[in-house]
């Protein structure tokens, strides 16, 4: 894309690509060129983001926990995740954002994480349908920044979130188990959370890579997949599991080509009132970014959550 | 207040950097570093103004520290 | 020194008296577990509602220790305790019996009524009853930093000029009422006779003078003058559910700690 061309252009920001690319590592401020800094700042702003505003959804689920072990369980994970949110919006403190206005300075539109951490986690099932689905993509766009990152603060950050995150799958996945298991009303609310959440996680990796071939994050070593990469990976992990344990999924591998394949119109109609997807709507990319832009239902109550009452008395805007 | 958070996971370890916290005194900087990174049930952890810290290496800003 | 290792070694006095304070400690604690998760979020910055996270729990770890200690040496069901109790018969401090209004009183929350049980816990150190004694001084370990937590934001409210101030005394006095109220009346029976037999080593009342020295050590430090002589009635006072009158703990708390939404999840 055009970014791509105009890095190249400035020497500095050549130099710079160049050096990455023969293995620096970026250590500090005076290492950057502006590109890098903010393509880093854009990665770490969706990290945070996306850490932050995992804390609401899955606390409003922990709260109606079905037993004490479950919710000491869920709850754990809120304070995993607000801590990733922590570690990321501390790196970006030390590059001169101001912190504050990250946490309590934003409108809720403006926050910068995935769509499907706007919608309502309503049962048990969905809680640990979003630990088995959503962590786990978090883990495959983690891991893969662990493994390739040029920033070196950021690689050193990511041992603990790395290894936190698949506790988060790991107790989702068991508990997927456990409901498929169980049968039932379990089993069937496990299987109408899947229904609407596999989707949404595919959707969640983004742009497939025939409309985007570059992006700075890939030029500046951020990470080293690219989305289609990456939906593959999650795809490798979640079709099998769900398989294993009869739940059914629109999407399987095909042997042939090696890879895995969806079963629907790819991106298509949502209806998040009724947590349906239409898959007998295709729509485009760009209708995507609308409905993400628009946000979706829980976005405000969850920023509110957070932010608090943020201009009164011990509120976080003033403090 | 930024305060760095040093580590170690038993005695045969040497202590390291986990991370860092911004709090508003000694007493609270000890609370968010130890609800912060839990990680590993530490033998030893202690909170260090990053004011206090005297760069010995001479080159560019490093230490940067941000974990 | 007497040890006693197990429920049914305890006389059946003593052991009604242990069964209740245990049980009312835990039901405090998991009033705390709930509002410590609750002010997970809307806190003045990140880190506090990342302490509160973790504070949360440890006592919701506490309850189901002690819970577990309740069903070993007390032929209590853990179930029925969380889930099937009357909110009549819950012993909780009742400034935790509604949603906590701001900050302030969370503050006071964790000084005060968590400071209280944990100088309950504290007084069990030595405690002749070994199932208690062995895992007091874990409980204690964690409980420093909810000490830490609570002491580092009276510092910081009392020190944000007037109306924080005021707000936060205002708490930390209503907060304090309502704990002396459930520490229960100087020489009460079951407690005198919890010290007598060696299960704890000070009584409510030494206890209490204890938390107000250390809060009027701390108000002092920073310039804010409380309230902390008690003025507390015990006429009526249940041992059962520390405190007289009907009050009780709100529906929807409970209705929330029980799981209630999520009954065909509670798999076996």
């Amino acid at each position: 894309m055009t970014a791509v061309k105009d890095l190249t252009a400035d020497q500095a920001e050549r130099a710079l690509i160049e050096k990455i690319q023969a293995g620096f590592t970026v250590e500090s401020e005076e290492d950057m060129t502006p590109g890098y800094k903010k393509a880093l700042l854009t990665q770490l702003t969706v990290q945070g983001d996306t850490e932050l505003m995992s804390g609401p959804a899955y606390y409003l689920a922990a709260r109606d926990a079905p037993t004490i072990n479950s919710r000491i369980a869920v709850i754990a994970i809120v304070h995993d995740e607000l801590g990733h949110a922590n570690i990321a919006y501390r790196l970006m403190e030390d590059l001169g954002v101001d912190k504050r206005w990250l946490i309590y300075g934003r409108e809720p539109h403006e926050f910068k994480h995935p769509y499907g951490f706007d919608q309502p986690l309503e049962n048990w099932a969905e809680m640990v349908v979003a630990n088995g689905f959503f962590d786990r993509a978090g883990i495959c766009l983690l891991s893969d920044v662990h493994e390739n990152t040029s920033y070196g603060p950021l690689r050193r950050a990511l041992v603990k979130v790395d290894r936190e995150e698949i506790l988060h799958l790991r107790h989702g996945e068991s508990w997927m188990r456990r409901l498929a298991k169980a049968g039932g009303e379990a089993r069937e609310a496990l299987q109408r959370a899947v229904d609407w959440m596999f989707p949404m996680t595919l959707e969640w990796f983004g742009l497939p890579d025939h409309l985007k071939r570059h992006s700075d994050q890939l030029v500046y070593r951020l990470k080293g997949k690219t989305n289609d990469q990456l939906r593959q990976t999650w795809m490798a992990a979640t079709v099998p599991l769900c398989e294993s344990i009869g739940i059914k999924v629109p999407a399987h591998y095909d042997a042939a080509k090696g890879e895995y394949v969806i079963d629907y119109p790819f991106p298509c109609q949502y209806d998040p009132e009724a947590k349906r997807w239409l898959f007998d709507e295709p729509i485009t990319w760009d209708q995507v970014f609308e409905r993400w832009k628009a946000r979706g239902p829980m976005n405000q109550r969850y920023v509110e959550m957070i932010q608090g009452k943020a201009d009164g008395l011990f509120g976080g805007r003033r403090w | 207040m930024i305060y760095e958070v040093f580590a170690r996971k038993d005695h045969h370890q040497e202590l390291k950097h986990v991370g860092s916290v911004d709090a508003a005194d000694d007493e609270l900087a000890k609370v968010y570093a130890w609800a912060l990174y839990d990680e590993e049930s530490w033998v030893e952890m202690c909170v260090v103004p990053r004011s206090a810290i005297i760069p010995v290496t001479e080159h560019g800003r490093v230490p940067v520290w941000g974990n | 020194m007497v040890e006693i290792a197990s429920g049914e070694s305890l006389n059946a006095a003593c052991r009604a008296a242990l069964k209740n304070l245990l049980s009312a400690i835990a039901d405090t604690k998991l009033l705390l577990g709930y509002h410590y998760g609750e002010w997970t979020f809307g806190t003045p910055v990140l880190e506090a509602s990342i302490a509160n996270c973790s504070l949360s729990q440890t006592e919701l770890g506490h309850v189901r220790l002690l819970h577990g200690i309740l069903k070993s040496h007390f032929d209590e069901d853990p179930e029925r305790l969380l889930e099937s109790r009357p909110p009549r018969e819950m012993a909780g401090v009742e400034f935790l019996d509604r949603e906590l209004p701001d900050w302030a009183a969370v503050v006071a929350a964790t000084l005060v009524v968590d400071g209280a049980l944990t100088l309950a816990l504290h007084s069990m150190r030595e405690s002749a009853f070994l199932p208690v004694r062995n895992v007091v001084d874990k409980m204690l370990e964690e409980e420093r930093y909810h000490a830490h937590h609570g002491r580092g934001w009276f510092r910081a409210l009392a020190g944000r000029g007037e109306a924080p101030r005021s707000t936060l005394k205002e708490r930390v006095e209503a907060a304090l009422r309502s704990v002396e109220i459930w520490w229960g009346p100087e020489g009460e029976p079951e407690d005198a006779l919890l010290v007598s037999e060696g299960i704890k080593s000070r009584s409510n009342s030494e206890l209490a003078s204890q938390l107000r020295r250390d809060l009027a050590e701390l108000a002092a430090a920073c310039g804010v003058e409380l309230e902390l002589e008690g003025t507390a009635q015990f006429d009526g006072w249940d041992p059962r559910t520390r405190r007289r009158g009907d009050s009780s703990v709100n529906e929807e708390i409970l209705y929330h700690m029980r799981g209630s939404k999520n009954q065909i999840f509670k798999l076996t």
